[in-house]
């Protein structure tokens, strides 16, 4: 049983609790922290941690850290699941569609080699700044770059399942091409594809906070940890906390995520099979 | 007895880098209504790709180049593939090699018999279950109720086939086409599934024909055995008469390697030499290079099929080959 060796599998188990640890304090956030995450303080700038109101410090505006931290992680993750929503969706029907349909497949998978000849940082960046800062646009431009990575996986196991023998016997049985792609094919992809969007959800809330630090992300004051991280670095040495909290936060999601991605690898992949620690 | 299967002129074609190469070539044969027949050949012998043109499943670098398919009058070749879906599980079935592989491994068996008779019956879900059911029962599975919910990977090699069979017969097709049923099944299950097959068509009433590499396959049950040999059919004729008194070499040369429970023998005879490449077809017979009794005729074009009586032949020289044993 997978459920069963996945919940023996150590790196899975630890991946789970991070990220379980953080979408709690995402879900839970108006209750870990009772300050609104924009209410400024000029009286109370730079509060250092363990503080009585301020448990991570206060920010060059008087921010509650902790207040940011916890709203933060709600952009982080809604823009995370979104991106695996959209790319999911998309990357499954242009991959099924190039790995089914012969025809299609040279057309689709050029225009995704297309884009996947740029740098993806620079690609959603690009497409960031050029429709603008808001969380729709992020999203919008992220999926632009998960999308071809997603189909080339889910086009590799089409082409392969295409030719199975059950697909055969389904023809010949009479089944049509969309019931074949519906019922036989797609939920053959099933395990590489959560395989491939758990990275999805890891990279895609990585470069969110890389597109909020370079400020073509949501627009302030709406808090995510990369502007988080922008606004503490002029006082990194003063304040490191401002930084710290954010980037801590980052890596522990990212982290989490990608030991989850492997877990999930190890069981449901068996040619990625690694010895286990 | 009408045909019901009439095969005329079939010639299947694949493009290769080396150029197009002929895999099946001017195929005839007929079989009628109710009637077994072996198709026996080796690897290679267009046999499996002769089943794929009849269900219409030639796709590209393949091609059917000409000749004519009809099933109980209906002309299949160029058919439309909606056309064609309609046939396919409804009058025509096949069923596969590989039990393992056949079975979709996240679809409870009973799901995947009872969608094949939806797709040609307008009866509900609960009805196609219940079918499920009963055919599963039909083709011998104990506890028929029980095994429909179960995956294809809780089932044994054996059990997928039958269930493999089931899945074809769901909707009472007039023609099963079953390619190398029990090549990937253990000696005493392959008893078992030709047992279960023969008795189903006679039950049905339906044509089965075996494609297989195993004469012994198909001695005791088959009306009818074709040989193939490189895409062409080399003898055709009633099983009883092929294994008594082969026309062709290459048959005799079969039947010869078949160990003998009842004579000792250090060595089996095989035949010399290998199939000749697709590419490099020999200019005449295209047993020729291997044939014992070879003489310059048989390199002029390829040998006529030569009719007598019940039985056809693709060799030039009226051979004795009476076995002797």
């Amino acid at each position: 049983m997978p459920i069963r060796r996945l919940l023996t599998h150590r790196l899975f188990m630890t991946g789970l609790v991070l990220v379980l640890a953080v979408a709690g304090a995402a879900f839970a956030a108006d209750w870990i922290a009772s300050a609104s995450p924009t209410r400024m303080n000029m009286r109370a700038r730079f509060t250092p941690p363990w503080d009585a109101r301020f448990l991570l410090g206060s920010d060059a505006f008087g921010r509650d850290v902790l207040s940011r931290l916890v709203h933060g992680a709600r952009v982080s993750l809604r823009i995370g699941a979104l991106v695996v929503v959209v790319a999911g969706i998309l990357g499954t029907l242009i991959g099924a569609a190039a790995g089914y349909f012969r025809r299609l497949d040279g057309p689709l998978m050029r225009v995704m080699d297309a884009f996947m000849a740029f740098p993806s940082i620079l690609l959603a960046i690009a497409i960031a700044a050029a429709l603008g800062p808001s969380e729709t646009n992020v999203v919008a431009a992220l999926a632009a770059v998960y999308t071809p990575r997603t189909a080339r996986i889910v086009r590799a196991a089409v082409l392969q399942l295409r030719e199975s023998e059950f697909v055969q016997a389904a023809r010949v049985s009479g089944a049509g091409d969309a019931f074949i792609l519906r019922r036989h094919i797609l939920p053959n992809c099933s395990a590489p594809l959560t395989v491939q969007l758990t990275f999805v959800f890891a990279n895609a809330v990585l470069a969110e906070a890389v597109l909020s630090f370079l400020g073509v992300g949501p627009p302030p004051p709406t808090p995510t940890w990369g502007n988080m991280i922008a606004d503490g670095r002029n006082f990194i040495r003063e304040a490191p906390w401002i930084t710290l909290a954010p980037g801590i936060a980052i890596s522990v999601t990212v982290l989490g995520l990608n030991l989850l991605g492997d877990g999930l690898r190890d069981i449901l992949d068996p040619r990625m099979k690694v010895a286990q620690g | 007895m009408s045909a019901l299967l009439e095969v005329e002129n079939l010639s299947v074609r694949f493009r290769t880098g080396g150029g197009e190469i002929v895999a099946v070539d001017r195929l005839s044969f007929a079989a009628a209504r109710g009637e077994f027949v072996g198709i026996v050949g080796e690897s290679g012998s267009g046999k499996s790709v002769t089943a794929l043109a009849l269900m219409g499943l030639v796709t590209p670098p393949g091609r059917i180049a000409g000749g004519s398919v009809r099933l109980d009058g209906q002309e299949l070749v160029g058919l439309r593939e909606r056309d064609y879906r309609r046939l396919r599980g409804k009058r025509m079935a096949m069923i596969f090699q590989e039990p393992m592989s056949s079975l979709n491994p996240v679809m409870r068996v009973g799901e995947q018999i009872a969608e094949a008779v939806r797709w040609h019956e307008p009866v509900s879900a609960r009805a196609a279950a219940a079918r499920a059911v009963e055919m599963l029962a039909t083709v011998g599975i104990p506890g028929a109720e029980q095994r429909a919910k179960a995956y294809p990977q809780q089932l044994s090699g054996g059990m997928r086939q039958r269930v493999m069979i089931a899945m074809a017969l769901a909707c009472g097709p007039e023609l099963l086409v079953a390619d190398e049923p029990t090549t990937a099944l253990d000696v005493t299950v392959q008893a078992q599934i030709l047992e279960l097959l023969a008795g189903l068509r006679t039950r049905f009433g339906m044509t089965l024909l075996l494609i297989t590499h195993d004469l012994g396959v198909v001695a005791e049950q088959a009306d009818r055995v074709l040989v193939m040999y490189a895409g062409r059919l080399v003898e055709a004729a009633p099983t009883a008469e092929l294994f008594a008194a082969p026309l062709h070499p290459y048959t005799a040369g079969l039947l010869d390697s078949i160990p003998d429970l009842d004579r000792r023998r250090d060595e089996l005879p095989a035949i010399e030499g290998t199939v000749p490449s697709p590419l490099a077809m020999p200019p005449g017979c295209a047993f020729a290079p291997r044939c014992r009794f070879a003489e310059p005729a048989c390199d002029t074009g390829p040998p006529p099929l030569r009719d007598f009586g019940a039985r056809r032949t693709a060799c030039r020289r009226d051979l004795d080959l009476g076995r002797s044993a």
